[in-house]
């Protein structure tokens, strides 16, 4: 079997299980490490400096894994206000970013006129700006919040300014997993892989996810991997594949968490199964920058993002952080050339710290400082679906 | 390294030969990580087959706490003031360790209350060991001045009754630095006989730019086989944390040392009950057993 994954031969699911099982973690790194680099030969390691923005915790999905969420009502809940949103913008862009990962729990007071109204002024303020935006989930959640088919809410996004659709919420796609995790209402496997379809069709370059660890079975995600496969057979318009490991602390499901070496086999196998995926990433932010640098030898060639902020894995218990000077070192320590990237994949350059000298960045940011919790009063102007919500804005209207 | 010498270095280890300090250098400026950790893994089955050990070690900085739970080695840690104060320490822990050994201190801040004077030396290990300390904690090798010091200063405690079977390494910034130090490890071993863990990766570690994953594994691969008459390569389980010292036992790290001698899974991952211990061994393809201080298989 070896031998045929060397040859190039495509890796059918029976033999993808028989791998996965039982061959050792040095043969599946090998055999990940040549995939890679017949994919790029050049020995260029991309990263991308963004920031991951969560503008609302507020979510009804509830799902068990998460610890980031506050339910509708909870005086911890927030939803940002367009004027933070800027400034963390203008942070980005001080610190050589061009992107935002913009993603938030299914807020049932943040209409789609909302999104709307924000693109559309980051795309005047900030013109070269990307809004790499969204969810799957997010985007679900949206159509059925205002009542317009999945299509018609991507179309009117992209039109205010949505430039690709990060691939968040996947979890597993397995709808006996899903609903195991309370995520199945959100979105079930077939919803998620539907608004990709949706989103690819309207000439959206996505990403996709995978969070294991929880309760799935390794055939499970496998088949996770191969219903992947198959659309990006169907549409090609994933540019990436990032997996990540169920991050257990204060959330409702709990347990331990899969281990370092689960970790590379299952990026391994990620590059083995999805042969039609350009870029895996490094997850440096659930396994931290040691294990996240070994990535690059069991099929990661891409160190993912700067982050700046991230909220959502910091809830749950993991603290990594790492700058550019930071990626870059790990990159090339490694062997590689590191290279700086847009969503897309296109070179951009290299560290922009080697161009202007860039404020060391020895934690992330978060969204709002603790006890900074409500929403900001731009909301006052939309429509709420939550009674509370309604209560709120028709009280200081 | 090409692709053809690491078969052949692989073909040669897989004869029962050693690796040339050439050789391992050689190895670690490439970058074929997972050839690495192939070669590493090689000589550690060779040394201790599947068998992945690990310490419960109770650390302490002040007295001993009453509950002492499942530790198999009591540890004083921290520089002690004065000679007077490191055997009171000794005394106090030793009558509260319940029979577990009691190790302590590392040997180069014995080295500094005896006056850098090895007959001084000797007898302050001769009273420790009076007192009832069995081993120096940490004997860090990079604290020495050279391989000749540290092998004196070795051999000057263990004549005074005291055992030095941990070597560690307080700091050192690079690879090549790193590469001498095991130099210096195997070194030790070759002249005492006196070693049965050697833990290769630093205790310290920049915050600014941090040690590299590459970095940490090509050591411990390459301490494996440059040491193959030490028994064990150990990870510092609390001090690296799960998922590297995970990773590094598939790169020929034998040992785990740290580990919480409570098992309770309220104190966060690096102080992890033994049951997830053994859960992390096993899936790196390894078969747990705890040992003692002294390195052999507990109860």
């Amino acid at each position: 079997m070896a031998d045929r994954i060397r040859a190039g031969a495509r890796l059918s699911f029976d033999e993808a299980v028989v791998l996965y099982r039982e061959a050792p973690t040095s043969l599946l790194g090998r055999l990940a490490d040549a995939r890679r680099r017949a994919r790029h030969p050049d020995g260029i390691v991309t990263y991308i400096i963004d920031r991951n923005v969560n503008y609302t915790n507020v979510c009804v999905a509830r799902c068990r894994f998460c610890a980031f969420y506050r339910p509708v009502g909870s005086a911890e809940g927030y939803t940002l206000g367009f004027a933070e949103i800027f400034r963390k913008i203008e942070e980005t862009i001080a610190l050589g970013g061009e992107q935002l990962l913009l993603q938030g729990g299914h807020n049932p007071d943040v209409p789609l006129a909302w999104y709307e109204d924000l693109f559309r002024q980051v795309k005047v303020r900030y013109p070269a700006f990307r809004l790499h935006a969204l969810s799957p989930p997010e985007v679900l959640h949206i159509s059925r919040l205002s009542q317009l088919p999945v299509p018609v809410v991507i179309e009117r996004l992209v039109a205010a300014g949505l430039d690709s659709i990060p691939g968040g919420g996947a979890e597993i796609l397995v709808d006996r997993v899903r609903k195991i995790l309370h995520c199945y209402n959100k979105a079930s496997a077939d919803e998620w892989l539907d608004v990709m379809r949706h989103a690819h069709r309207a000439g959206l370059r996505t990403t996709a996810t995978m969070m294991y660890g929880t309760v799935e079975t390794m055939e499970e995600r496998l088949e996770h991997l191969y219903r992947l496969r198959d659309l990006q057979d169907e549409t090609g318009g994933f540019t990436a594949f990032i997996a990540w490991s169920f991050q257990p602390h204060h959330t409702e499901l709990g347990g331990i968490e899969a281990t370092g070496v689960e970790y590379l086999r299952t990026l391994a196998m990620a590059r083995l199964v999805l042969d039609n995926f350009e870029n895996l990433q490094a997850s440096w932010v659930t396994q931290g920058g040691k294990v996240g640098q070994l990535s690059l030898a069991y099929g990661a060639n891409d160190m993912g993002s700067v982050m700046i902020e991230e909220n959502v894995v910091r809830a749950a218990g993991a603290e990594y952080c790492m700058d550019e000077f930071e990626v870059v070192r790990n990159i090339e320590n490694a062997g590689f050339v590191a290279r700086r990237r847009n969503m897309h994949y296109d070179i951009l350059g290299g560290p922009i710290f080697r161009e202007r000298a860039v404020p060391r960045m020895l934690e992330l940011a978060v969204a709002r400082a603790d006890g900074q919790a409500g929403e900001s009063d731009d909301l006052r102007g939309y429509e709420a679906r939550s009674t509370g919500g309604r209560r709120r804005r028709s009280a200081t209207s | 390294m090409t692709a053809h010498a690491l078969g052949s270095l692989e073909a040669r280890l897989a004869r029962g030969e050693t690796a040339t300090r050439e050789d391992v250098a050689s190895l670690c400026r490439g970058q074929d990580l997972v050839s690495i950790g192939v070669i590493g893994d090689l000589v550690r089955q060779a040394c201790t087959g599947t068998r992945v050990t690990y310490g419960r070690v109770l650390s302490c900085e002040g007295d001993v706490p009453d509950a002492i739970g499942q530790a198999g080695e009591v540890r004083l840690v921290g520089t002690p003031a004065s000679i007077d104060d490191a055997r009171r320490r000794v005394r106090a822990a030793v009558a509260r360790a319940g029979g577990r050994v009691v190790t302590g201190f590392s040997l180069a801040d014995l080295v500094s209350l005896a006056g850098d004077d090895r007959d001084r030396l000797r007898g302050v290990a001769a009273d420790l060991a009076q007192d009832g300390l069995v081993a120096v904690a940490e004997v860090a090798i990079d604290r020495a001045i050279s391989d000749a010091a540290a092998i004196a200063q070795v051999q000057a405690v263990r004549a005074g009754g005291l055992e030095t079977w941990r070597l560690t390494i307080d700091d050192a910034e690079g690879l090549d630095v790193r590469m001498a130090l095991i130099e210096r490890a195997r070194a030790v071993q070759e002249a005492t006989g006196a070693v049965r863990a050697f833990a290769p990766l630093p205790r310290r570690d920049p915050r600014g730019t941090p040690s590299t994953g590459y970095d940490d594994v090509k050591t411990v691969a390459a301490a494996r086989v440059r040491c193959p008459d030490i028994e064990v390569i150990q990870i510092d389980w609390p001090l690296y944390g799960p998922k590297l010292a995970q990773v590094a036992l598939t790169f020929g790290a034998g040992d785990l040392d740290g580990i919480s001698p409570y098992d309770t899974s309220d104190l966060g991952p690096r102080r992890a009950p033994v049951e997830d211990i053994h859960r992390q061994i096993r899936a790196a393809g390894g078969e747990p057993v705890e040992r003692d201080a002294t390195y052999r298989p507990r109860g």
